[in-house]
């Protein structure tokens, strides 16, 4: 009995937050100023390991710089190809520049990019470290009290036959037992993707969609597909940025972009169809040779590594960001599952629709629905009683996290995961898609599901933990591919070969993912209520400005126009 | 491409690499008191553990940096 072996720390509250970045910086923060006992659990670090070090803008609504909330929603809707949900889009509108405010406040972003140049390096540290977003944060959380439970993989949410009421999991060094009950939990474990092999970077890994599926929740947004750029040189180096972004810098901006395309995935499409212009995309110059070369010049508190070039295709299958993930079935971030919320990029609020509009909505969006979700999930906690987990649940839900480590045979976790990256990023899989193409990676996926997931072996916590996460990984495949499969059009950054072109007629609708009867996965449409699906009467070129390739030809021919 | 640790003197054990590394790559030796670089085919070369060691014991190397393969050139 392993749980007999290792040691079991228990942590009691009524609101537990998983995953430290900004959305469960705000959900702790939030539940906490409503006076209830809150904790907050991260896989890494609360603040460092949670939002993504590119997260750089926040988007702020400003009624006295001018913003009109008709033009934001007009905009939004148009980018997000009529699949926003405008309920949660207003939360931007009406909380946006308040959280920003109390982030300035903190001390947690500021807005002065000139006086980087007059200091010497020695201050320009200083300085930075001292407004860090990742230093900051948790010292506010623990004034306020928070309790902080930090390096812990969580594998499973405990239910009773009422409610969630906790999480296991296991921490990262000492290998112990770490049992969370909790009267409410808020998923605040961001997205996931799928990185091209070669390339170093870990991916993102859709813990919290998994979980919260396994636990009874809907799942939406599986069908519209983000991607990176990085640096050929140093894959880390998503956007060539500047030292003092990466280290500490959260910029204002507007958003959504009234003027210019949203995130798209045009240039996939040209490179696909070998059309220009391809350059901006390819790198410009050959890697210096002498690692010298590579050196940045001026004063930096990075480290000196070289900048290489922009090229395409680092990570692929990305959620669009505040689009996919838990479903929530009303305007509180509640997953229809009693004691379960979520937000951030775990929530599939459908703010951003069906493309990314603009910098920004990310990082504002999770601390807005940061604070919407701990608000809620402390009302509904301050009306519960506690209940306890059974010791049953906790035996054969720690038998089922340590199952790997008891295994003296099986696959090589490390190897799984090049599987299944090798399997899914690939351009021709999720980004431009197509029936048969996609039968047949979900064929792949079901056989690793079935053969190789549930064989893995860990040596040490450390690759218990990337077991874990390559289930995790996996089942978030099958959602994607099936949600994919079913979406028999084209729209936003979802493109289908077979289908290019929107079909309003069938697909004002998301895809909700749910555990069917037998453990199987249910899909079904949710329809987009008809006040926000825009003017359908517009004529189809208008109202959709970005063309797939083959999309007017398409539309001649089934006279769908 | 990796970490490497270039002042192992210097080094506290203070554990500020070990909550930075989002890729779990180091661990503390308790007996030595000082970081132990444990995974290190995890590393990202992401940097965040040069920033916030407190005594600059640490550094990523460009000379181990392989070009990683790209799709489409």
């Amino acid at each position: 009995m392993i749980s007999k072996e290792k040691q079991t720390n228990r942590f009691e509250c009524d609101v537990l937050v998983i995953g430290g970045g900004m959305a469960g910086f705000y959900a702790a923060i939030r539940a906490n100023q409503k006076g209830l006992k809150v904790t907050i659990t991260d896989k890494g670090t609360v603040g460092r390991s949670g939002f993504t070090p590119w997260a750089n803008t926040f988007s702020i609504f400003d009624e006295s710089l001018g913003d009109d909330p008709q033009e934001w929603i007009k905009a939004v809707q148009s980018k997000g190809e009529y699949l926003v949900n405008l309920a949660y889009f207003n939360m931007q509108i009406e909380d946006s520049l308040a959280r920003y405010k109390e982030l300035l406040n903190w001390g947690i972003v500021d807005s002065r990019p000139e006086e980087w140049d007059k200091t010497s390096s020695i201050s320009s540290r200083k300085y930075l470290l001292g407004h860090d977003r990742r230093i900051l944060m948790p010292k506010i959380l623990k004034e306020a009290d928070i309790t902080m439970v930090q390096r812990v993989m969580i594998t499973e949410l405990l239910k009773d036959d009422k409610q969630i009421i906790g999480a296991i999991g296991f921490h990262m060094e000492s290998s112990e037992i770490m049992l969370f009950s909790a009267k409410a939990v808020i998923l605040c474990t961001g997205a996931g993707g799928y990185k091209a092999p070669g390339y170093p970077i870990h991916c993102s890994t859709f813990d919290g969609d998994a979980m919260a599926y396994n636990a009874g929740a809907s799942i939406a947004g599986k069908d519209f597909m983000d991607f990176h750029f990085t640096g050929d040189i140093n894959p880390w180096d998503v956007f060539q940025m500047e030292e003092e972004i990466f280290v500490n810098r959260i910029y204002p901006t507007k958003g959504p972009e009234l003027e210019g395309p949203s995130v798209s995935i045009d240039p996939i499409f040209k490179i696909h169809k070998n059309a220009p212009p391809l350059n901006e995309f390819l790198p410009k110059e050959p890697p210096p040779k002498n690692p010298e070369d590579y050196r940045n010049k001026g004063k930096s508190l990075m480290p000196k590594l070289p900048k290489g070039n922009i090229v395409m295709g680092a990570a692929t299958g990305l959620g669009v960001h505040k689009s996919e993930g838990i479903w929530p079935v009303n305007n509180e971030c509640y997953s229809g599952i009693p004691g379960l919320y979520a937000a951030g990029d775990a929530l599939a609020s459908m703010i951003c629709g069906a493309a990314y509009p603009s910098t920004g909505m990310g990082l504002s969006g999770s601390a807005v629905q940061g604070y919407r979700a701990g608000e809620a999930a402390a009302v509904f906690a301050s009306q519960c009683n506690n209940s306890t987990v059974s010791s049953d649940s906790v035996t054969s839900a720690s038998e089922r996290m340590f199952a790997p480590l008891k295994s003296s045979r099986g696959f090589n976790p490390r190897w799984v995961n090049q599987v299944l990256l090798n399997t899914m990023a690939p351009y021709y899989i999720l980004l431009v898609m197509e029936k048969k193409r996609l039968e047949s990676t979900l064929n792949q996926i079901e056989f690793l599901q079935q053969n190789l997931v549930t064989r893995m072996k860990a040596k040490d916590n450390h690759e218990l933990r990337l077991v874990h996460e390559v289930c995790n990984m996996t089942l978030n495949a099958e959602m994607k591919l099936r949600a994919c499969l079913m979406r028999t059009e084209s729209r936003g950054n979802h493109y289908r070969q077979d289908f290019p072109a929107r079909n309003d007629k069938e697909w004002l609708a998301w895809i909700l993912i749910s555990k069917g009867k037998d453990s199987k996965m249910s899909l079904k449409k949710e329809p987009v209520p008809q006040k926000w699906q825009g003017n359908i009467n517009e004529p189809y070129e208008k109202r959709y400005t970005l063309r797939f390739p083959g999309e007017l030809e398409y539309l001649e021919n089934v006279g769908g126009k | 491409m990796a970490v490497r640790i270039a002042k192992y003197e210097l080094c506290t054990g203070c554990g500020s690499c070990v909550n930075t590394c989002p890729c779990d790559v180091f661990r503390l030796d308790k007996e030595k008191k000082k970081t132990k670089i444990e995974y290190i085919e995890d590393c990202q070369v992401c940097s965040m553990c040069t920033i916030y060691c407190p005594l600059g014991v640490l550094e990523v190397t460009p000379e181990k940096i392989i070009q990683p393969t790209t799709a489409y050139m």
